[in-house]
Parts: C-alpha cells; sequence; structure tokens
C-alpha cells in the first residue's frame, strides 16, 4: 500500500536514505530538516499517513526536542497520523514518554538501525493510517445517510 | 616565690634624703642616716645620709634598734650623742632613722624623740606606697607582655602558658593551674600549669564544675581567697602542704555575663606559706583572667574559623568536581549523539547496498566479494558504534535522578545474576540505610560486580560471597558503603592498579572493564576501592554520598 510519508530530520544523509529507502518501496515521500518546514509542510499535506520524526533537529543544541514537540503537535491535531521516532542518543526515558504520552508508533535507535525492521514498521503504521481513515469515512457516510433518512421522514 | 624588692625600690632615694635633711634641721642635731633592713637577715645597710660626722660609733645600733622595735638612745663617750627610731608600718620594721649630735652631752628630749619616730614612720608609710607601685609595674609590664603575646600569637597554649608563669611569678605562688571548662561534660580541663611538683598525677587530676574549690569559683563566679586552706573543708588536697591558696573565675565579657555559659574556667594558685596573697594579688589575677578569656574565646573562634574553613573548601571542591562532570556529561552526550548519526548510518547504508544488489545479476565471484566487503564495512561500524555506547556509559542519563535504597537495588543485582550454583551468598546488610541520590544504572553496576564475582571463586573451594552495607560518616558528610567480597585467587597490588584503567579490555572485547564504573560512581560523587591479595579473595567497597536531607527509609 502506498502511504503519504513526512520525514523530518538534520541529518541530510539519514533524511535522502530513510527517504529513498521508502519512495522506493512506492510510498509518497516529503521530507523537512527544521522545525518550521515540518510545520509548513503538515499545514500542506492533507491526507498524512505517517510521520518519522528525529528527535533532536539541533546537532549543537543537547536539550532540543523538537521532534518530540512535533510529535506531541501530531498527536492532538491529526487523528490518523501515525509517528515513528528515530534518535541518534536514544534514553530510555525519551522512548517512554513518546510512546506514554503522545501514542508513538514505534521508535528505532540509530545505532542500532535495522532497515527491514524499520521497512515492516512503516508498512503497518501506514496500513494502519489508511484503514482508521476508510473506517471514519465510511461511518461519517453512515452518519450522513441517517440524517438524510430522518430528514425525509420529518419533511 | 615574689622576688624581694632592691632597697631603691622600696624607698624613694630622693624621699630618704630630705627625711634625713629634716631630721638634722628639726632635732638641731649634726647629722642623719637611713638604715634599710634587708628582709632576708638582720643586716641593717645605710641608704641615705646627711652631714654624718666622721665619728666612729657602734654600727651595731640599727640592728639594735630593729630587734628592740623602740628608739635607743646612746651616746660615745666625749664624742657624740646618739638617737635612733625603727620605721615601723604596724609590726613590720623596715629600717632605722639615726641622728648623730657632736656634743656628746647632748639631751634629746620627748619632742626631739616623737619628731624623730613620726619621720621614721612617715619613710615607712612611703616605702609602703612605693612597694605597692613597684609591684603594679611589674604586673603591668607583665600584662604588656602578655597583650603582645595576644595579639601576635595564634598558638592559644603558648599565651595561656605565659599568663599563668606571670601569674605565679607575680604573686609568688609555687603552684599554679589554668584549667577551662569543657561545657558538654563539665570537666575542668588543665590547660596549663607551672611551678615544681607536678607530676603523672597531679596532671591527670580533672576536677568536675561541682568539686572544691572550683566549685565555690564556679557556683558564685568571684575570686577565692584562703589564707589557710587548711581550715577550708572544700578544698581538695592536690599538693601537700599548702596553706594559702587563691582562685579567680575566667568569665566572658561583662555584657555576657550572667548568661549560662559565661564561666569558662578557672586561674588557680597556691603557696605553702600561709596568708601568702592579698587583695591585690587578686586584682591581679582578675585582669589576667581577662587575659585568659580572651585567648581561649580567640582560640574558640579560630576552630570555629578553621572548621567553616574546611568545610567550605570540601563543598568547593564538591562543586568543582560536580561543574567538571556536567561539562564532560554534555560533551560525552554531544559526542555520543554524533557518531550514532554519523556511523550509524554505515550500517544500515551497506544493507541497502546488499538489498539493491540481491535483485541484480551479478558473476559469483564478484558477488562474494561485494558480500565480504559490506560485511567488513558493517562490522567494524558496528563495533565502533558498540564502543562508543560503553564510552559513554557512564554519562547516559536513565531516568531522572531518584533517591534509592541501596540495599533493594543490591538484591535486584543478585536476582537478575542468577544463582551462583554452589555459592554461599551472605548478605550483611545494615537496615534503615539513607537512601542516596543516584539512577538505576547504579544496578548494573552491582550486576557487574557480582558477576565479576561468581566467575572469579568458579575454580576456588570455598565459594562465598559476601554483601554488605553500612551507613557511615558524621553530621557534615554522610555514605553509604557498598561492599562486594569473594573467596576467588584475587589479584596481586600490581593488578589492582591497572584495574581502573580505560584499556583494560572487559570480557565482551568492547567494553572498557571497569573503568566505567569507576568513572559512573565518581560522577555522583562517590569513590571505588578494591583491596585483595593474591589467594585471599578480593574485595570491592563503592563509597556513595547521602544528600544532606534524605532520611532512612524504606520504599522510595
Amino acid at each position: 500500500m502506498r502511504g503519504n510519508i513526512l520525514i523530518v530530520e538534520d541529518y541530510a544523509d539519514w533524511r535522502e536514505l530513510l527517504g529513498g529507502m521508502l519512495s522506493r518501496e512506492g510510498h509518497e515521500v516529503t521530507a523537512a530538516a527544521t522545525l518550521e518546514e515540518a510545520r509548513r509542510l503538515l499545514a500542506e499535506i492533507g491526507n498524512l499517513d505517517l510521520a518519522i520524526l528525529d528527535i533532536r533537529l539541533a546537532e549543537a543544541d543537547e536539550t532540543n526536542e523538537d521532534g518530540m514537540r512535533l510529535l506531541s503537535e501530531i498527536s492532538m491535531e491529526r487523528g490518523f497520523t501515525r509517528v515513528i521516532v528515530i534518535s541518534g542518543h536514544g534514553t530510555m526515558e525519551k522512548q517512554r514518554k513518546a510512546f506514554r504520552e503522545f501514542k508513538a508508533f514505534d521508535f528505532f535507535r540509530k545505532e542500532q538501525f535495522d532497515s527491514e525492521e524499520f521497512r515492516k514498521a512503516v508498512k503497518d503504521a501506514v496500513e494502519e493510517a489508511a484503514r482508521d481513515r476508510r473506517r471514519a469515512r465510511e461511518s461519517e457516510y453512515i452518519l450522513g445517510r441517517r440524517f438524510e433518512m430522518w430528514r425525509k421522514d420529518n419533511d | 616565690m615574689r622576688p624581694d624588692p632592691a632597697p631603691d625600690e622600696i624607698f624613694d632615694p630622693y624621699f630618704l634624703q630630705s627625711i634625713v635633711q629634716h631630721a638634722v634641721h628639726l632635732l638641731g642635731a649634726g647629722g642623719s642616716g637611713f638604715y634599710f633592713r634587708d628582709p632576708g637577715g638582720e643586716r641593717a645597710a645605710m641608704v641615705a645620709a646627711f652631714n654624718l660626722p666622721e665619728v666612729p660609733w657602734d654600727e651595731s645600733l640599727p640592728g639594735r634598734v630593729i630587734e628592740a622595735r623602740k628608739l635607743l638612745e646612746e651616746r660615745i663617750a666625749g664624742r657624740a650623742a646618739l638617737l635612733a627610731s625603727p620605721a615601723a608600718l604596724h609590726d613590720d620594721v623596715l629600717g632605722v632613722l639615726v641622728v648623730v649630735d657632736r656634743d656628746p652631752e647632748r639631751v634629746f628630749g620627748d619632742r626631739d624623740r616623737a619628731a624623730l619616730r613620726s619621720m621614721a614612720d612617715l619613710a615607712a608609710a612611703a616605702s609602703r606606697q612605693s612597694l605597692r607601685l613597684a609591684r603594679m609595674t611589674a604586673q603591668f609590664r607583665a600584662l604588656h607582655v602578655i597583650d603582645l603575646a595576644l595579639s601576635s600569637s595564634l598558638e592559644p597554649d603558648r599565651v595561656l602558658n605565659l599568663i599563668l608563669e606571670k601569674a605565679v611569678e607575680l604573686v609568688g605562688a609555687e603552684h599554679g593551674s589554668l584549667r577551662e571548662l569543657n561545657p558538654g561534660t563539665g570537666e575542668l580541663i588543665l590547660r596549663a600549669h607551672h611551678g615544681a611538683g607536678w607530676n603523672e598525677r597531679t596532671l591527670a587530676y580533672t576536677p568536675r564544675v561541682g568539686e572544691g574549690v572550683m566549685q565555690w569559683v564556679a557556683k558564685h563566679r568571684r575570686p577565692y581567697l584562703c589564707a589557710n586552706v587548711q581550715k577550708d573543708p572544700n578544698y581538695v588536697v592536690l599538693f601537700e602542704d599548702m596553706r594559702s591558696s587563691v582562685a579567680v573565675p575566667l568569665l566572658t565579657s561583662p555584657e555576657c555575663r550572667g548568661l549560662k555559659d559565661d564561666f569558662l574556667g578557672v586561674l588557680l594558685l597556691e603557696s605553702s606559706r600561709p596568708s601568702a596573697f592579698d587583695r591585690q594579688d587578686v586584682e591581679l589575677l582578675d585582669a589576667l583572667a581577662q587575659e585568659a578569656v580572651i585567648a581561649i574565646q580567640n582560640a574558640r573562634q579560630h576552630q570555629r574559623l578553621q572548621s567553616m574553613h574546611v568545610r567550605l573548601k570540601a563543598e568547593q571542591e564538591k562543586r568543582l568536581a560536580a561543574e567538571k562532570w556536567t561539562v564532560m556529561g554534555q560533551a560525552a552526550t554531544s559526542l555520543a549523539h554524533r557518531i550514532n548519526n554519523l556511523i550509524g548510518i554505515v550500517p544500515a547504508g551497506a544493507a541497502e547496498i546488499a538489498r539493491s544488489l540481491s535483485g541484480l545479476e551479478i558473476p559469483e565471484c564478484e558477488r562474494e566479494w561485494i558480500d565480504a566487503n559490506l560485511g567488513r564495512i558493517e562490522r567494524n561500524a558496528r563495533f565502533v558504534l558498540k564502543m562508543s555506547d560503553a564510552l559513554f556509559r557512564p554519562f547516559k542519563e536513565t531516568g531522572p535522578p531518584g533517591l534509592f535504597d541501596v540495599n533493594r537495588l543490591l538484591s535486584e543485582a543478585l536476582e537478575s545474576c542468577g544463582p551462583h550454583g554452589d555459592v554461599r551468598i551472605v548478605r550483611d546488610f545494615e537496615e534503615r540505610l539513607p537512601r542516596i541520590e543516584s539512577s538505576m544504572l547504579l544496578v548494573d553496576i552491582f550486576f557487574e560486580l557480582i558477576f565479576n564475582a561468581g566467575k572469579a571463586m568458579e575454580g576456588s573451594a570455598e565459594k562465598v560471597l559476601t554483601l554488605r552495607t553500612r551507613a557511615a560518616g558524621g553530621d557534615e558528610t554522610r555514605w553509604v558503603t557498598v561492599q562486594i567480597q569473594d573467596t576467588g585467587p584475587g589479584f596481586s597490588g600490581e593488578q589492582a592498579g591497572r584495574m581502573w584503567d580505560i584499556f583494560q579490555q572487559s570480557r565482551n572485547g568492547v567494553g572498557f572493564g571497569l573503568w566505567w564504573i569507576k568513572t559512573f560512581i565518581e560522577r555522583h560523587g562517590g569513590a571505588v576501592d578494591c583491596e585483595s591479595e593474591p589467594g585471599k579473595g578480593s574485595t570491592f567497597t563503592i563509597r556513595l554520598p547521602v544528600q544532606a536531607h534524605n532520611d532512612p527509609g524504606g520504599e522510595t
């Protein structure tokens, strides 16, 4: 299944590797290097299935957690979009927070990166997002039909 | 003994000169002389003379006057008439005033006698004042010397000894002691002693407030002056044959008087002579006691400052160490982040190449060569990543710092280490240890040390693993110590020295041995040490600081 994917990663090599990997799988991939760029793209893209976020988006800033901020924004505003978090220096604490508070879909560490696992996670996430979207559309349709029928009955 | 005053200290020579001149004029005599009585013997020496005629006369006359304690009149046949009067103060004869008339027939009348007598007594009264003055001068000199010592010396013992030495000397005592009150125990600790007769027994004697003369002085905050101690039931005999005793309290400055701890100690002097001390001695000792108070307070202040200095220095060192570790930690995490990003991409990229190639047609020998090279690239990159992980391990944050019960962490580590087969495990845990601020990595450290201990004992006949925890330290700094002790073969001092070395390889080949343990523990303000002897097993001791506000408790 083809998915609509946004990659946010400040390291160009990683951005290009992951982007290339996923577009070769047939996905529609957009990429951003900074928080601002990512926000702009998020506003543009309509049906985003998956966002892949690096936690730290500024190399020099040890406390930077722009990726976590994006994660929280997406989890609050976009019900269907799944998020996979990647990190260069993963700590248990960040991992836990990503899962517990913001319902991240998966977590990958660059120092132990497994491409096949990653491909599988992307596939699952895209499928889940698409399924949720389809179901929502269906229930919306049913609700709409019911309203139509109700209106007819009450005319 | 108080040093005997010289004649010119007792008698002002100008005053005596005027006395002898007046005696001649008043009595209309030929000449006059004043004889000083040597306090040691009965000898009399002439100290002032006016117009004494050159006539041989009986020089034993002054001596006889001293002995008789009354006026004597004598005649040297055909040559002169003499009248001599004792110069007495109360019952004490200080000297003799003699007038000589060249007229051997001269008869001294009652008026002459009374005049001579009153002039002699006047000389005695004046001498008493001189004597007082001489004593005061000596006292001022002593106080000055003590003041100099007080303001220039930081050694309280030197100053207190000097004060006592001067006190003994000035009041003519045989023994003296200066004691400081220990407010905690109520004991009067001997700070200085002077005079003969101090021996092991007398030095060891430490009275408490409430004993003997000290009790009286401490209770009344007033000087004690006793002419005959044998009549005082309070008196504790430390030196035999003592008769007189004088003691003054060491009291803090007047504005602090009356407060609970205004009494600092006692200055006590004794003499074998009865009535050896007087009010003037008490006044002097009071002044000396004030000096001693200043010395003691200076010493206490100095001690307080010293301990404050030590504490501040330790705190500063701790802060500097913490800052150093913070900087190192930041550098380490930043470096780890870069390495993981830059090298992490290598195996991922290699895997992608392999994946792409798998779909292409390539001659078998070329494919093998490509696979072998990709394998090498991936293997080496992963090794670098593992090394970086090991290197940055002690700086890794595994969650926010929390308060941990060391006993529980040790038990957890022991549990996850699994059963040790025939190893006997001794848990020597101190109950209710204060909790320490650290991270869960401590469990890993305990795990590694317990694991190593188990491994070390694999070939040993006796296998005992002892885990020991203790709370240690005083009010200032408290510690929790953890000991992991095995009965393995142990190792030499040389091996122990290398143990914490960063280049010491660990069992899996990529770590840095025990280096990370030492680094982690030191980063958290603790210390780790190892004691071992070949054939006698080894003991690892970890010391972890307890934050001041942590109470002992159970669960976090």
